[in-house]
């Protein structure tokens, strides 16, 4: 299946729609019920966060998600696409025309330069020239203030600059959704401020969705919804 | 360009020194698989060469029902109308006594193999003159080349007198005096070192046997021995000459130097197969290393393959540069041997022939190995679950 053909059709649908979703780790005695029949709707342009105590699920719920991992029970729709039957490429080709990834840390490939490693996304899809690729990239990084950094390795830069890169990356070929999972985890709170503020302004400008797993949500301001797990529950969505 | 080639690239160029190791681990293994080629084929070659030179000739006639009675100068002159042949010798082999006469306590050797040769065309047809290390070839009816060998075991030296004894046709011993003229010694040994060299005419005198053992042919180009082969067996088809070229008259002694090529060929593979446990085990550590990028590339959209392909290209990188070295190192041995005239201590010179194609092949199957070395790395990969792999 084509994941890019069903844009056109369903351009009304839930950006993100989990349908009692469930996941159990392990099995028998020492089995983890780590998500226990989660529903929720994403809208498309929503600023979502994922709260809740350690343990609670949330990185378990940013898997399911992100396609990164199977359900035991229920099912994700991303941009309605049904991911249950999917197979592990179809699921990746998801991944790749559909969604962004920013993790708490260790991002970037430390063997690529900064902006080699922004062009990744766009080198996977494959359309267009190397060039207008690299000047993409470019552009992005100048948006995340790393303008200077590009042709830095990755590994040599702080820690909050690899988020920012990290946070180019997920952007640069436009993804309908950006997932994070404490992407602001790792960094000062200065650093911390600017990523939080850059994906708040590109939500904004760009219409992109965020689902943000966090625990900081006051530095996140006002947000469109807030999701709060509780052992793997949803306690409330505020 | 292709974003797998480009990580794959930039995985390995920072890691120089596995990438090196890597590397050197299949030149090596091409190396040695070369280095033993060029050693045993160079060791068959060198057999054939002296058996040719000394022994066989290019095509060997012998009689099947013992020795050959046809006159020496029609045969050798028929041979020698055809254009094709250098020189043709006929050859008596008898077995004799010796006594070494000039010392006060003769010293005697027994059952010593005693070659008579046509001295004039021995010469245009064996290379039997390279092998005289002190003194001259045969000079009279009376003069006698002994081996190294016996010379040693005799005491003897050019100028000694010798008595040789043989038995003749009807049983009887027959007697005659020597004097050595020469000493005849190869290295390798294939040649004369353990027997006697007289002229053929005292020898048939001496056993009443007017005949030869065996016939010798060299030809200009070896490539025609099949046909003259052909043309004798023709021209005698009543008789019952056995007509072989020098293939088939070495068969028996290189057979075993064959074997010994297909086993050091064995152990070669085996060095290769090591080196392949080598590209496994440094694979493997770059895999390990790379858990967390590996899940971070799964999330951004590689699939399972993209993955692995990205090691598969590792190791055609690996097993290309290795093979590439591995053609280098190995062509300048064989180029070296070939021109150096390779020869281990006092032994047999090695006729090496320089093979492209064989070098060639072997790095390919260098080549060959890093891939598959590669295979197993990328198939664990597919063992990753990108959600664990991205758990920090
Ligand atoms: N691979 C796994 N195998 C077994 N249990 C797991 C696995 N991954 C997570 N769990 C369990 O599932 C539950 C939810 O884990 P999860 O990582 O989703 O929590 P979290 O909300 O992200 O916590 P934190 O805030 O500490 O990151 C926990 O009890 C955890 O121990
Ligand atoms: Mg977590």
């Amino acid at each position: 299946m084509n994941p890019r053909r069903r844009r056109g059709i369903r351009g009304n649908t839930s950006i993100v729609e989990s349908v009692r979703l469930t996941k159990i780790y392990g099995s028998g005695d020492i089995s983890t019920v780590a998500l226990n029949d989660v529903s929720f709707e994403i809208q498309r342009g929503e600023f979502v966060l994922i709260v809740g105590q350690s343990g609670s699920g949330k990185s378990t719920l940013l898997h399911m998600i992100g396609l990164l991992d199977k359900p035991t029970g229920g099912r994700i729709l991303i941009d309605g696409i049904d991911a249950t039957f999917l197979s592990d490429s179809d699921r990746s080709e998801v991944r790749r025309h559909k969604i962004g990834f920013i993790f708490q840390a260790f991002n970037l490939l430390a063997d690529l330069t900064v902006v080699e490693n922004v062009m990744l996304p766009m080198m996977m899809i494959g359309n267009g020239a190397s060039s207008a690729m690299r000047g993409e990239a470019e552009l992005v990084l100048g948006k995340v203030g790393l303008a200077k950094q590009v042709e830095k390795q990755a590994n040599q830069l702080s820690g909050g600059q690899m988020q920012r890169v990290a946070v180019a990356r997920a952007l640069v070929n436009r993804p309908a959704l950006v997932l994070g999972d404490e992407p602001t985890g790792n960094l000062d709170s200065k650093s911390s401020q600017d990523v939080i503020n850059l994906m708040k302004e590109l939500n904004r400008e760009l219409k992109q969705t965020f689902v943000i797993v966090t625990h900081a949500r006051e530095a996140f301001g006002n947000v469109d919804r807030t999701i709060v797990l509780k052992d793997g529950k949803i306690e409330s969505i505020e | 360009m292709d974003y797998r080639f480009k990580v794959a690239t930039s995985m390995l160029f920072k890691r120089k020194g596995s990438m090196f190791a890597a590397i050197i681990a299949v030149a090596i293994a091409v190396l040695v698989i070369v280095i033993n080629y060029v050693t045993f084929d160079g060791v068959a070659n060198a057999i054939i060469r002296d058996l040719v030179d000394f022994r066989f000739g290019h095509v060997l006639i012998t009689d099947r029902d013992g020795n050959i009675e046809r006159p020496d100068r029609e045969m050798i002159g028929f041979l020698e109308n055809t254009g094709m042949v250098e020189g043709a010798t006929v050859r008596l082999t008898d077995s004799a006594s010796i006594n070494n006469t000039s010392s006060a306590v003769p010293v005697r050797a027994y059952g010593i193999p005693v070659i008579g040769v046509l001295p004039d065309e021995e010469l245009d047809a064996t290379r039997i003159a390279d092998t005289i290390v002190e003194g001259t070839f045969l000079v009279s009816r009376h003069s006698i080349i002994l081996g190294s060998s016996v010379a040693e075991d005799l005491d003897a030296g050019i100028g000694d007198p010798m008595r040789l004894k043989v038995t003749d046709r009807s049983g009887n011993d027959q007697t005659e005096r020597f004097t050595v003229v020469g000493i005849s010694k190869t290295a390798g040994g294939l040649a004369f070192d353990t027997s006697m060299i007289i002229d053929i005419e005292t020898l048939r005198d001496m056993t009443g046997r007017d005949e030869s053992s065996e016939l010798l042919v060299r030809l200009f180009d070896q490539q025609d021995s099949g046909e003259i082969a052909r043309q004798f067996s023709a021209r005698y088809a009543g008789e019952r000459f056995k007509v072989e070229t020098i293939e088939e008259a070495g068969e028996s002694i290189l057979a075993g130097i064959r074997s010994g090529i297909a086993f050091i060929n064995l152990v070669g593979y085996f060095g290769m197969l090591s080196s392949a446990f080598g590209i496994i085990t440094i694979m493997m550590m770059i895999v390990t290393s790379k858990i967390r990028e590996i899940g971070v590339m799964r999330a951004i959209g590689s699939n399972k393959a993209d993955v692995m392909i990205i090691f598969v290209i590792q190791g055609t990188l690996i097993g290309a540069m290795g093979a590439a070295l591995g053609f280098i190192l190995g062509s300048a041995y064989a180029l070296y041997a070939q021109n150096v005239g390779l020869s281990f201590g006092e032994s047999l010179s090695l006729a090496v022939r320089y093979d492209p194609g064989f070098v060639a092949n072997t790095a390919l199957t260098g080549l060959v190995m890093g891939v598959a070395a590669s295979l197993y790395p990328a198939w664990r990969t597919t063992k990753l679950e990108p959600a664990e792999a991205t758990r920090y």
